[in-house]
């Protein structure tokens, strides 16, 4: 037989999940070497090589998808599966720093004072720049909607507008949180509450920063007329992702900011 | 006029609307028209492969159901492995055409508008004035030091801003 029957795509060996797993190793020990031993150099030999990996493994599947048509209907049905459940690993991640949020502010410990905020710790006005950033992300939730409307009705320059606002105000949050970070009187260092502060907000952080990433790729792509107005499932993990950051952000918003202020 | 792939490969005919000009085939006991005119039953005798392209809806059969009934057959050939191509769209389309323009209406009137409220908002607040930074107590609980930062001389956190972030020792700047 010179061609399969059937629709599933038996992908051709990589050696992408082999560097990546020791980009994983060298991250992780390069941060012990880090941590202990003041050197750098096998945590940016990690760095490179975890990023190396992504660019490369991504790129194949882009490659299979767009250019060879291995993604049929079923296969881009186990893409989705894939998806939805490493979001759900995701809100596992942070429901862990919920957890200890709230474990910690329910019952404040006496050596903090008894209260929460903490004696001493001035929290952020959730007012301010937090509402702003609370604007700022539900706009983009709005503005990815309608790229994505726009890219099923075949509306090109539609598309391209919306996805580039999403864009822009992902990155507005994030030069937005890094202000924050540095007019904050609290550190990471102040107890339990900077603990528990920063982690949660840290992570959102750098989830906002991938997910700006993944758009930005997805702008590349569709640049390029990779998606079609019937297939276009990178454009919607995208967005899917997106979306859960938006709601991560409302949780945080709610508990650290508002509730735990 | 535009041509559609029959089993036959003969190109299918379409009227000027762009809709298959095939005489309808009625099932039994299905109604010619509905009561408002506006859907009406009809069985392409072929696959209709223009269901199935990204092109707006005139240029494909003339309704969802044709173009469900079309992908059906297509996709009973293929096991079922096609998604349907009349599908539901969901989350706010007023209409198939419509949904991308109120989508685009709601970002530029309410959502980027209240971006520019909240930008608004934090721009008078910090106008209020910069108010007194609060005295230095040395806390036990709070500048926490069980093990140096790895960076720098190991007491400054990573974003240390010195005009609001004591060292364990106090204000450096004092």
């Amino acid at each position: 037989m010179t061609h399969q029957t059937h629709a599933y795509h038996m992908v051709n060996p990589s050696p992408w999940p082999l560097t990546g797993a020791l980009s994983a190793l060298l991250l992780t020990s390069g941060l012990a070497m880090w941590f202990h031993y003041n050197t750098l150099t096998l945590l940016y030999l990690g760095l490179l090589t975890n990023m190396l990996t992504m660019y490369q493994w991504w790129r194949d599947i882009v490659r299979e998808g767009t250019y060879q048509g291995h993604h049929t209907p079923i296969v881009q049905k186990g893409l989705r599966y894939g998806m939805i459940l490493f979001i759900v690993s995701e809100v596992f991640f942070f429901a862990g720093f919920f957890w200890a949020f709230y474990h910690s502010s329910l019952v404040p410990t006496h050596d903090l004072g008894g209260c929460w905020p903490p004696t001493g710790i001035i929290p952020l006005n959730p007012l301010e720049v937090p509402l702003l950033n609370t604007s700022v992300l539900l706009a983009s939730g709005v503005s990815i909607t309608w790229a994505h409307h726009s890219l099923m009705e075949g509306k090109r320059n539609n598309m391209n507008q919306a996805l580039l606002i999403t864009i822009g105000l992902g990155v507005y949050f994030t030069a937005l949180q890094a202000s924050e970070y540095l007019e904050t009187s609290f550190s990471i260092s102040d107890g339990i509450y900077g603990s528990t502060f920063f982690m949660a907000t840290g992570f959102h952080g750098l989830h906002v920063i991938i997910g700006s990433t993944f758009l930005m790729v997805c702008l590349l792509r569709q640049l390029k007329y990779h998606f079609t107005s019937k297939h276009h499932f990178g454009f919607e993990a995208a967005a899917w992702y997106w979306h859960f950051v938006d709601v991560v952000w409302l949780f945080l918003y709610v508990s650290i900011y508002w509730w735990g202020s | 006029m535009a041509h559609a792939h029959s089993r036959s490969g003969r190109p299918e005919e379409l009227d000027q609307d762009g809709r298959c000009a095939q005489v309808p085939q009625f099932p039994a006991g299905v109604e010619k028209a509905s009561p408002n005119g506006d859907f009406v039953w009809r069985r392409c005798p072929a696959p209709c492969a223009l269901a199935l392209l990204p092109l707006p809806a005139r240029f494909r059969c003339s309704s969802k159901m044709v173009a469900a009934v079309c992908a059906s057959r297509v996709s009973g050939l293929l096991g079922r492995a096609l998604p349907r191509v009349g599908r539901p769209m969901s989350s706010g389309a007023h209409g198939e055409e419509g949904s991308a323009r109120m989508w685009k209406a709601l970002t530029y009137f309410v959502a980027l508008p209240g971006v520019g409220v909240s930008m608004l908002n934090v721009f008078l607040k910090s106008r209020h004035g910069e108010h007194e930074r609060p005295e230095f107590v040395a806390y036990p609980h709070l500048r926490i030091r069980t093990k140096p930062f790895p960076w720098g001389d190991g007491n400054h956190t990573f974003f240390h801003n010195p005009h609001v972030n004591p060292l364990p020792t106090g204000y450096e700047d004092e």
